[in-house]
């Protein structure tokens, strides 16, 4: 089942003056633009070699005829089911199938199969591009108890202010659970688990206390975004298709639930296999060792930089008990790729252009890594915001530790005053209490960002330089106006890679820059237009002796504690694992899916799937759309 | 006959054991002809072996009265390393030409490739393991041979933790800062290498010189 490489635009429009719904297909947006009316909206349909809709001249059938809009589903159990005697477009919606037919025992036998198979549909009966009859598939049983836990969130009392976040919540989380309960109902658990977690947040808000109920309204807000925009995204488009607008305009139409299924069962994957992890419960009871030592006394050549403490460590049901938040996911032109403690977000170019490097979801990981990285900076770095937490970092630089985690905060703070002394070229090693809390707000930002970069490349790129390189300095060509960072981020690559190079010695820091440079050289070669490049490698050329050897050495301890604390092999190997592979496909690491073509085979790994088909080929919607939709429908379920 | 790349070579670290090795000396046999030095690599040699059997499964209908194989060499005091486009070539040569008529025979050098691997394994430097094959010797039949391939194998906890298991007797290696394997190279001397351009036989010349000064060049583990 192979997708064609261009696209029609499927429009629905509504004359007022005959009151009627038409429906066409144009082979350009160009030819779309002529014809719109106020009610017009608009979706991209791909057309499939062997359904006869290849060429984007190919329009709806004449005459009487049908259009049945059915999905979720994956394309290639359709396509078992039947011979290509109707013509078939792939879209991008929850209805991921549009058939067009003009048999009536046609219609009947698909709508059979559709309804014997529980996949929701919905046919128009047309002549020529006038809609006469809609018909909806029968709607699904609504749960007794769907609404319970929404009613009982609806009934806490707050103040005034939090009071209409929770309407606005709970007025949302119902619509969205009613619609995901039509057209996917795997997402209920997640919304559910959503409802736990705000009855919690409002259960926290102690009344009278300003400071808490401030809190608890700047989550609320974060969370009621979220949940809009992941519900009127995924489920615009659904039945009824002529009432259910998207906003994201290119895709009024039908949406984009196929995409934001994507995104979702990216993040789910994550969750289940590295979140479930729980590292930053883990680093709380790590004992790298029996004895408590000193770790500024060990070179990096130490074993003990190596080891998979986190991998040894294990938790009580105590440790785990709480849930893990389950993100709102959606595709945001303002927000791009974006994490919060309760958002998702990948930009709007990625549903059609994921297939390229530069828009790929796997930059995805480096938002999600800064929640696990906040996780654990929370348990190694001291809170500046409370004075006891301060008295106890001056506490650990002066005085023995009594466990390792005392000992990685101390290391930490050792390391961040080493940077601060490396950036004022001023060697202090005697603080006073608010110079430590100075310091310490200061590069805290700086501190989380490198770790998150280490901890993105170690798990999330397998340590593989060239792919990291390649992925962050391409999604960081699409900023606009980021000359004066380009040697901030310079040295963000350089720490991520060094973290493959501690055991190097003195050549550590020399490797990591050559590799760098090289990869510099391969990117400007092959995308010599790609802005920030050039500078990027003028300034590790001129300033690599004067500037940034220092600093990447008062760095190394930072990627020392990611390296030997945050991350496991255990966890990395259980992210990455896949079962259904093939021994022959070397280039593909035994996956044996062709871009474009659609099969029921199925693959455990979304992730390591997206890392090995994201490419350096341009951007292409349909390559998109098969990524999409291979993620979306043949990950990880029973046939 | 020239030296045309790309080409996968293999061969030999031979040693002759009473003096340097010369041109005259790899050319005693008459059908070894010394053509030219080989411009873009220092220190290398391109010889034609002129052999009246077919060595590397030429078809029946290309039989010819001899086959032309290039040799290429590079040779440092009694050591040669002795190439070419197929091991049955060298083999061949060495057993039926060289060891015919040259006189006293060239020995192999063998190489500590367990040792080597180990060394880099525990102390990194610029080039690193991309390939190991080594023999099991704590399972019986159970697990006889494992293999590893990656950019930089000594780098994985997997393989340090678990090595005093393996006799390590096949290694591939490469520059840790940029490009793919440069050469494999086993216990008993034999080397294969892919060479896209002359260039790489100077990759491979800075890589044998970095085992020679580790020690593990001509190393022989003599338990007496």
């Amino acid at each position: 089942m192979e997708l064609a490489k261009h696209y029609n635009h499927l429009t629905l429009s509504y004359d007022l003056t005959s009151n009627q719904h038409i429906i066409k297909i144009h082979p350009t947006l160009h030819d779309a633009l002529t014809s719109w009316g106020p009610c017009t909206r608009i979706s991209p349909i791909f057309g499939l070699k062997k359904f006869g809709t290849q060429s984007t001249d190919t329009g709806l059938l004449p005459g009487n005829h049908y259009l049945i809009f059915m999905g979720p589903i994956m394309p290639a159990v359709f396509d078992n089911a039947f011979e290509p005697s109707f013509r078939l477009w792939l879209t991008l919606g929850l209805f991921n199938i549009m058939i067009d037919v003009d048999s009536d025992d046609l219609k009947e036998k698909i709508s059979e199969w559709a309804l014997a198979n529980g996949v929701r549909h919905e046919i128009w009966k047309l002549n020529n591009e006038i809609i006469i009859e809609f018909h909806f598939s029968p709607p699904r049983e609504i749960p007794p108890n769907l609404t319970l836990d929404t009613v009982e969130i609806a009934q806490m009392h707050s103040s005034t202010e939090l009071e209409e976040l929770i309407r606005e919540y709970c007025t949302l989380m119902t619509s969205t659970k009613a619609r995901a309960n039509q057209a996917v109902p795997k997402l209920l658990s997640d919304l559910s688990l959503s409802n736990h977690f705000v009855r919690g947040i409002l259960s926290d808000v102690r009344e009278g206390d300003f400071s808490s109920d401030y809190d608890a309204q700047s989550l609320m807000t974060k969370i009621n975004a979220g949940v809009s925009r992941l519900s009127s995204q995924t489920f615009s488009g659904f039945s009824p298709i002529s009432k259910t607008e998207c906003h994201y305009w290119t895709h009024s139409l039908l949406g984009t639930g196929t995409a934001n299924l994507a995104l979702l069962e990216i993040l789910t994957f994550i969750r289940e296999k590295l979140g479930t992890f729980r590292i930053p419960q883990k680093l709380r009871k790590i004992e790298p060792d029996k004895r408590l030592f000193d770790l500024t006394s060990i070179n990096f050549a130490n074993e003990i930089w190596y080891e998979d403490h986190l991998g040894k460590v294990e938790l009580t049901k105590d440790d785990i008990a709480k849930d893990l938040f389950p993100l709102f996911t959606y595709y945001s032109g303002r927000d791009g790729f974006k994490s919060t403690p309760t958002t998702l977000s990948a930009p709007l170019a990625a549903v059609s252009a994921c297939n390229s490097r530069r828009w790929t979801l796997m930059t995805l990981t480096h938002e999600i890594s800064h929640i696990f990285v906040n996780g654990c900076l929370a348990t190694i770095y001291p809170d500046i915001n409370m004075q006891s937490e301060i008295i106890r970092a001056m506490d650990l630089i002066n005085n023995s530790p009594s466990n390792w985690v005392e000992e990685i905060t101390r290391y930490l703070i050792l390391n961040i005053i080493t940077m601060e002394n490396n950036y004022s070229a001023k060697y202090r090693d005697n603080f006073e209490m608010e110079d430590l809390q100075r310091i310490l707000d200061n590069w805290y930002h700086h501190i989380e960002e490198l770790m998150v970069h280490i901890f993105d490349f170690l798990y999330f790129y397998r340590g593989n330089y060239e792919n990291y390189i390649k992925s962050i300095w391409l999604s960081w060509s699409v900023i606009p106006n980021i000359s004066n960072r380009v040697p901030e981020y310079v040295e963000r690559s350089l720490c991520a890679i060094l973290a493959l190079h501690l055991r190097r010695g003195e050549l550590a820091e020399e490797i990591a820059a050559e590799q760098l440079k090289n990869t510099f050289i391969k990117l400007k070669e092959e995308e010599p237009h790609l802005p920030y490049i050039q500078s990027a490698l003028d300034y590790l050329e001129k300033q690599w002796e004067n500037v940034i050897k220092g600093r990447l050495l008062s760095r190394k301890g930072i990627v020392a504690i990611v390296r030997a604390f945050l991350f496991s092999e255990t966890a990395r190997a259980g992210l990455f694992e896949e079962h259904k592979l093939k021994g022959d496909k070397s280039q593909t690491e035994g996956y044996d899916k062709v871009i474009g073509r659609f099969d029921n085979r199925l693959i455990d790994n979304p992730l390591r799937f997206l890392d090995i088909y994201t490419s350096d080929r341009p951007a292409s919607p349909s390559d998109s759309l098969w990524l999409l939709s291979t993620i979306t429908f043949n990950a990880g379920k029973p046939e | 006959m020239k030296f045309v790349t790309p080409a996968n070579l293999s061969g030999y670290i031979l040693e002759y054991p009473t003096e340097p090795v010369t041109i005259e000396l790899i050319t005693t046999p008459e059908q070894i002809t010394f053509i030219q030095k080989i411009t873009k690599a220092k220190n290398w040699e391109l010889y034609n072996f002129k052999s009246s059997q077919p060595l590397l499964g030429e078809e029946e209908q290309d039989l010819k009265e001899s086959y032309d194989y290039p040799i290429i060499c590079r040779r440092s005091g009694q050591r040669l390393l002795i190439l070419s486009i197929g091991k049955n070539v060298i083999d061949f040569l060495l057993a039926n030409v060289f060891a015919r008529f040259i006189k006293p025979k060239f020995s192999h050098v063998p190489v500590a490739i367990h040792d080597l691997v180990t060394h880099i394994a525990q102390k990194p430097q610029r080039y690193v393991l991309s390939f190991v094959h080594a023999r099991v010797s704590g399972y019986g039949a159970a697990v006889r041979a494992v293999s590893f391939y990656g950019e930089d194998v000594g780098e994985a906890d997997l393989f340090r933790k678990n090595l005093y298991l393996f006799n390590c007797f096949i290694c591939g290696l490469r520059n840790v800062a940029s490009g793919g394997e440069i050469l494999r190279i086993s216990s008993e001397g034999f080397v294969y290498f892919n060479c896209p351009s002359e260039l790489r036989l100077g990759d491979v010349q800075l890589i044998l010189n970095f085992i020679k000064e580790l020690g593990f060049l001509g190393y022989v583990n003599n338990p007496l």
